[in-house]
């Protein structure tokens, strides 16, 4: 393997290597000298320089200048710069055993002195002095080779091109097995035996032949390796590729027609032949020669790859018999007259048909040749598949087409900067966003800080435009083979105007909000002190502590009563709503019994139905859900509704409240026997201060809020609420109150017990039990079975808690106890007693051997600070 | 005299109200406008009940009724807040006091006698 580059290669010598260089500047020289020590100082070995056209003065100034200090190595004798006097021609005799016993001793010395080798840069102008023994320098260098294979040395023998001469050369440069020519290493992969080389020809063309095949071989490889390379590249290196192509094209064709008319010329010279037909075999274009007809005379093999056919095969044949009709007549009408001109042709794309029928796209480059009278002999030429290349770049045309669109048409602005923020490229939109053109952008600096790869915020100042707001992205990329920014800019100014405007809002609100609520506190106060003093002294008067009231006086007090309860209840009505609205109505939410409250709530509307001799018909399911609700809401609710059908019910009318237990809500209605609503006020039923022409019967007034209050009720309940009525056929009121699945109302229920617990610096605490079947149980328990145990360690449970601070919820077949103002300590107390009651029962039912259960307990704010995590332990099962 | 009351509130008007009412029912009635006088009444003359206003000025009944609670002889005299106001961490905290009756205004006479008697243990 060819190394590709010197330098690397320098840097990679071990010990043992003998190489040679040939260079022509001082520079060469130099440049090797230093990174052969340098790397001797990296490898801490010994190191000698013999030094001979150039004094030991030169090579240290020479060091300074690249950096290399030495100082230290030369005053510790880690570096030396001997002249030859002091090696190879001690005693005015060169003696190759000599040489190699004393490089034997040097290499011992540097061992034992604690270096990891020898290295020696060897400068080789004294062979030229000539003397006694110098004629041995071949059969030196050869020894050399079985010294230094094995050893720790290594040394570097450097041959002054100007000086030398070529037969020398030609003798001694193959015997080293790397080569250094000018800077460029080779590994010599002719090196073999010096006999061989010292038993040919000597000629200086030899050596340049050699040299020149070596480079050219070299160049070649890397050209090809390029161009693999730059072939799986991206587009721009694509891009690159195609440059690249057309600069090294013209040299290769135009190298080739020069060795195969030598090749004509020089037919004794068959090695050299041999050495072009392996380049030919191994390069991957297909080479060719045609006759003045345009007949194939030569074809190398590689047609056989790119076109099918084997190269006996086309001989005699024309190019155009290898394309199809349509693109022989494009290539003939297009390119007749340059080869009629006879002219080169480079890289002409050309589709041809291979045996199997299959297109083919070739890039052809071709010069003609002449006799030695100087016509025409034919063309010679090289082609190269670019079938794969041509759909590479169709596909690559394409998809940058695509990505194109997309970057052309994206509403975010897209910017290429350079590693130093300079644009290279914009979008659209980009141009939209900062309000500018890209010709004034394209170059400059682009301005922002590039930050990291998250959204940050930016202030856009635009020329002719307000300054706006983004939203900036910055994404490491490539742009063109370069290291670049690629920036994404979101327009936000519109989204941050409105935020803001929403911010400016919301705190207007906020203040509309505490004013309301100031009100509500003022109104509640300052209306009511004085309601009151009013109210007192109108009772004294006319419960007579300050005397006897005449009829009269009797009457007019009572009037003055009357309205100051209206008064009274307008204003708790509109405190009512105003809180309502202004969201401070908390619910207490508890199940509650809707058949226990509407009696509640008839009983004490009974006395003013009575007046009217209404009658009362209450129809409700047998076994009616418990509802989750407000009970004081609840009461609210009814008192209003009925309240209200007794004020429009006629005399010895009809009241019917009926409750209704559906699927998934509970259904409330209250109809009346009332003279109805006409349709065009039923919408308007619900809004507030709407009394229509609905004849009341005698009795208090109402305020125009109370079905406004009812409404706002329900909904509170997430519940619905309509009514049905006709002109003269009554009113029906309905209202429904979903039900809630057993987990919401128990999140609901321990979210409102911890709050209370954190407003009254209390604990609370749930406590859940669980039924586990003992495995194989001797008896099979239902589903239902389970419910009906679960329903009596419910009642067996309420037995021993208090009722009003504790409450049941069965939720998938456990049983939640949630406990009120209670502490750890309680807790215990409370489970030991239910756990032992309910082991009676389990003895009783002969269970002990089906079932166990489990009690888990919750303490907040002990075990838990939320509801959720108080009921994820509380359900807990391991144990 | 069936016992002697206590009334705390800046409103004389509304005082006088309640003064004539309750000894209409046979009560003694000691009167104080404003939280300062109240408590120094109340140390002084020791009725068998307050009633003491929310809303007043310098004072409010609830500082009112923090420094009563803090003396250990007035602590065990019964406390009833006249309050215009239904806000319920108001209740909350005078119950955290360990006052637990309230009366609203614009309240019922009745509703007012009846707290009363209730606490004085006395029928009318």
């Amino acid at each position: 393997m060819w190394m590709q580059d010197g330098i690397e290669t320098i840097l990679d010598l071990k010990a043992g290597m003998h190489i040679g260089q040939i260079y022509q500047t001082e520079a060469e020289h130099r440049y090797i000298i230093m990174l052969f020590l340098q790397q001797g100082l990296e490898k801490n070995e010994k190191m000698i320089s013999i030094v001979d056209a150039h004094t030991p003065k030169d090579i240290l100034e020479y060091l300074k200048e690249e950096g290399l200090d030495v100082e230290k190595q030369l005053e510790l004798g880690q570096f030396t710069l001997i002249n030859p006097n002091e090696s190879y021609t001690k005693n005015g005799v060169f003696d190759p055993d000599r040489m190699i016993n004393l490089l034997k001793l040097e290499t011992e010395k540097a061992s034992n002195e604690g270096y990891s080798g020898l290295r020696i840069t060897d400068e080789m102008t004294w062979a030229l002095k000539g003397g006694s023994g110098f004629e041995r320098l071949i059969e030196y260098e050869t020894k050399l080779n079985n010294f230094f294979s094995g050893s720790n040395a290594a040394v570097i023998c450097q041959y002054d091109k100007r000086r030398f001469d070529a037969e020398t050369l030609s003798k001694v440069l193959p015997i080293h097995p790397i080569v250094v020519i000018g800077t460029e290493v080779y590994e010599n992969h002719s090196y073999g035996s010096p006999e061989e080389f010292i038993s040919q020809e000597p000629s200086e063309a030899i050596l340049n032949n050699w040299i020149s095949n070596l480079i050219q071989r070299k160049k070649q490889e890397a050209e090809r390796e390029e161009i693999l390379c730059s072939l799986r590249e991206s587009r721009e290196e694509l891009t690159s590729l195609f440059e690249l192509s057309r600069l090294i094209e013209i040299p290769i064709t135009q190298r080739l027609s020069r060795v195969l008319e030598r090749l004509a010329v020089e037919e004794g010279l068959k090695k050299s032949e041999e050495r072009i037909r392996n380049l030919l075999e191994t390069t991957s274009d297909w080479i060719w020669e045609v006759d003045q007809q345009g007949r194939f005379t030569y074809a190398s093999p590689k047609v056989k790859d790119l076109l099918g056919y084997e190269p006996e095969e086309i001989l005699g044949k024309t190019p155009f018999d290898l394309m199809t009709h349509d693109e022989a007549k494009r290539i003939r009408v297009e390119f007749g007259p340059v080869f009629k001109d006879k002219k080169p042709v480079h890289l002409l794309e050309n589709i041809n048909v291979r045996r199997d029928g299959h297109p083919v796209v070739l890039e052809t480059s071709c010069v003609p040749f002449f006799d030695s009278d100087g016509n025409l002999s034919g063309y010679r030429g090289v082609d190269r598949d670019i079938t794969g290349r041509k759909l590479i770049e169709q596909k690559l045309r394409e998809s940058e087409a695509r990505f194109r669109g997309i970057v052309d048409m994206s509403v975010d602005a897209i910017l290429v900067t350079d590693e130093e923020r300079r644009v290279e490229y914009m979008n659209p939109s980009a141009e939209e966003i900062f309000a500018c053109k890209k010709e004034d952008l394209i170059g400059k600096d682009f301005g922002f800080t590039i930050t990291g790869t998250e959204y940050v915020e930016i202030n856009i100042s635009r020329l002719d435009k307000e300054p706006g707001t983004g939203e900036m992205k910055v994404v490491e990329t490539e742009w063109l083979g370069k290291k670049a920014h690629l920036v994404i800019i979101r327009d936000i100014t519109k989204r941050k105007d409105m935020e803001n405007e929403l911010l400016r809002t919301n705190e207007e609100l906020k203040k509309v909000d505490q004013l309301k609520s100031d009100f509500i506190s003022t109104v509640s106060h300052e209306l009511r002190t004085p309601l009151t003093t009013i109210k007192e002294f109108a009772s004294i008067i006319s419960d007579e502590i300050p005397g006897k009231l005449t009829k009269e006086q009797r009457e007019y007090v009572d009037i003055i009563k009357g309205n100051i309860d209206r008064l009274a209840r307008l204003i708790n009505d509109l405190l009512d709503i105003s809180k309502i609205e202004a969201g401070r109505v908390e619910l207490k939410k508890a199940f509650i019994d809707l058949i226990h409250i509407v009696e509640g709530v008839v009983s004490t509307l009974k006395a003013e139905a009575d007046r009217k001799h209404i009658a009362f018909k209450i129809l409700f399911p047998a076994s009616l859900s418990e509802v989750f609700a407000d009970p004081d809401k609840m009461v609210q609710v009814f008192t209003n509704l009925i309240g209200n059908a007794i004020k429009f019910t006629p005399e010895n009318g009809k009241i019917t409240i009926e409750i209704k237990d559906k699927k998934k809500e509970i259904e409330c209605i209250v109809s009346d026997t009332g003279i109805g609503i006409a349709p065009e006020n039923i919408k308007k039923l619900f809004s507030r201060f709407r009394q229509f022409n609905r004849e009341a019967g005698a009795g208090s007034k109402g305020t125009g809020l109370g079905l406004a209050i009812t409404k706002e009720l329900v909904e509170m309940h997430q519940g619905k609420i309509w009514v049905e009525s006709k002109v003269n056929k009554g009113c029906k009121f309905f209202f429904s109150l979903s039900k809630q699945t057993a987990e919401t109302i128990l999140d609901e229920y321990v979210t409102k017990e911890i709050r209370e617990a954190m407003n009254s610096n209390r604990k609370m605490s749930l406590m859940v039990i669980s039924i586990v079947k003992i495995k194989e149980p001797t008896l099979k328990l239902s589903s239902e079975r389970i419910d009906a145990i679960l329903k009596d360690i419910v009642e067996i449970s309420k037995g021993w808690l208090r009722r009003e601070q504790s409450i049941i919820l069965n939720v998938s077949k456990k049983l939640f106890i949630i406990l009120t103002n209670c502490d750890k300590e309680n807790l215990s107390k409370i489970r030991k007693r239910i756990k032992s009651a309910l082991r009676n029962y389990l003895v009783q039912k002969e269970l002990t051997r089906t079932i166990k259960l489990i009690f888990n307990l919750v303490v907040y704010p002990d075990d838990a600070q939320d509801a959720k995590i108080m009921i994820q332990k509380g359900s807990k099962e391991s144990r | 005299m069936v016992g002697r009351i206590l009334i705390i509130d800046d409103e004389p008007e509304l005082v006088k109200a309640v003064e004539v009412r309750l000894k209409a029912s046979g009560y003694d009635v000691e009167v104080a406008y404003d939280g300062k006088a109240g408590i120094d009444k109340a140390k002084r003359v020791k009725p068998d009940l307050i009633l003491l206003d929310f809303v007043m000025p310098m004072m409010d009944g609830y500082e009112v009724a923090r420094e009563l609670m803090a003396d250990l002889e007035i602590k065990q005299i019964p406390i009833i807040v006249l309050t215009a106001s239904q806000q319920r961490d108001l209740k909350t905290k005078f119950r955290e006091l360990g006052i637990n009756a309230f009366i609203l205004k614009p309240f019922e006479t009745s509703d007012l006698l009846e707290m009363v008697n209730k606490y004085l243990s006395k029928g009318i």
